[in-house]
């Protein structure tokens, strides 16, 4: 296994020769063909992003996040103009952002005041959520791996290659993983909603995918959701024994089809499993 | 390559096991073998087995034991065997409750045979030995939180 502790997230996404786990989650949810295509950046990505950097280490956030602190500006503009609804429409307000926005260094990205206020309000509501602290107890000793990359060396009987970059992985003293936290922002981190989301995102097979690469028992995946808006809730969850079967065995399906596409990139292998056949609902 | 995976492989090349046929255990980590995995390795070699209810270990419909007899011949001519038993109870499969409480497991007999079964073959094809296991005995495998 090749691991890397400083690979940024744009050199990791480039290695495409190893299977990751959203391509995973991609087949499963349709196909070969949808995993290929790329991902486009999205509100909702950037947020996530930078979410975990702030969660995992302040000082590469504030690197490579700047807060647009407009909170001023709107209140002068809204002042000197009482009558408009929308002062971030204004030529004096896109002054300001630009002139903001050409200050900024290579790399770095603008994040909104209130953006910046939820992340810190939902660093918060997990700092002191009572599950994980028992979690991380649990595991006691350990050290804290944040975004290491991971690469398997060899090929798997499938004939593939694989990555993963766990959120957070907990390690022993002999830097053997012993567990994996996986940071998930939502709208609601109630069991109803997470379990929508879990079964609709694929995290099962994340889970049974890393803990499958990091050779770690899937009961020692979590997933932390933490609610992005207000009351800002978290709440952990695992894999029950059933599900956690029922993924792994799963995955080794998925395995199984990605290993035929690599070797006959055909559209027979490509498209959805069911294209050409008619399906029974 | 691993010696896990070596091993699986060769397996898989010898059987025309895909995906659908084993899986890697989520606690554990060694192989299952799902049941078209047993059956395709049964087609394979030639595997023929036979049922008897060991009546001194079955008790109504609480508990069951099935002893599987696995059998294959070799191409000279040699006969292979293996006895292997399969058990359902309410400790271990899963359960319906009587009418006066209590718990009664379902299908005792088809689980214990079908137990049995993967168990005989996994034994007399040498799988076993290597740490891979039947789906049908997983049950066994899965593991409480023990931190």
């Amino acid at each position: 296994m090749k691991i890397y502790s400083d690979m940024s997230n744009e050199q990791y996404h480039s290695n495409e020769g190893y299977i990751s786990s959203s391509f995973i989650k991609s087949v499963s949810k349709h196909s070969i063909a949808k995993a290929l295509k790329p991902i486009e950046p999205s509100q909702a990505l950037f947020f996530g992003d930078a979410m975990h950097t702030y969660f995992e280490s302040r000082e590469q956030f504030h690197k490579r996040f700047i807060v647009f602190k407009d909170s001023e500006i709107i209140a002068e503009i809204l002042e000197r103009r009482p009558d408009i609804s929308a002062p971030t429409m204004t030529k004096e307000y896109k002054s300001y952002k630009n002139d903001f926005q050409c200050s900024l260094q290579e790399g770095q990205s603008v994040i909104s005041e209130q953006d910046m206020e939820t992340i810190q309000q939902m660093y918060n509501s997990a700092i002191r959520n009572e599950a994980l602290r028992d979690m991380y107890e649990s595991y006691y000793p350990y050290q804290v791996q944040d975004e290491y990359s991971f690469f398997t060396e060899e090929e798997d009987m499938f004939g593939l290659k694989y990555r993963v970059r766990p959120d957070r992985l907990l390690v022993d003293d002999d830097k053997n993983p012993v567990a994996i936290i996986d940071w998930k922002s939502c709208r609601d981190a109630s069991i109803k909603a997470f379990r929508s989301d879990f079964y609709k995102y694929r995290y099962d097979l994340q889970a049974a995918f890393y803990c499958d690469v990091l050779d770690i028992s899937i009961d020692n995946f979590y997933f932390v959701a933490i609610e992005k808006e207000y009351p800002y809730n978290t709440a952990v969850y695992s894999l029950d024994p059933e599900t956690a079967m029922k993924a792994s065995a799963e995955l080794s399906e998925i395995k199984d089809i990605i290993g035929k596409w690599r070797k006959d990139p055909s559209q027979a292998t490509i498209g959805l499993p069911n294209a050409n056949t008619i399906t029974l609902l | 390559m691993s010696e896990q995976n070596n091993t699986l492989r060769e397996l898989a090349d010898r059987y025309n096991l895909n995906g659908k046929d084993f899986f890697k255990h989520p606690y554990q980590g060694f192989i299952i073998i799902t049941r078209t995995g047993v059956e395709k390795i049964m087609q394979h070699d030639k595997i023929n087995v036979t049922y008897q209810v060991v009546p001194e270990l079955t008790e109504n419909q609480e508990n069951c034991t099935i002893k599987a007899t696995a059998t294959k011949v070799d191409d000279n001519g040699e006969i292979f065997s293996v006895e292997s038993y399969g058990t359902a109870n309410h400790y271990n499969c899963p359960i319906k409750t009587k009418k006066s409480g209590g718990a009664l497991p379902h299908y005792p007999v088809e689980t214990a045979e079908k137990r049995a079964k993967a168990r005989a073959v996994l034994q007399l094809t040498g799988f076993y030995s290597e740490g891979v296991y039947s789906e049908e005995e997983s049950d066994d495998f899965k593991r409480p939180k023990n931190k």
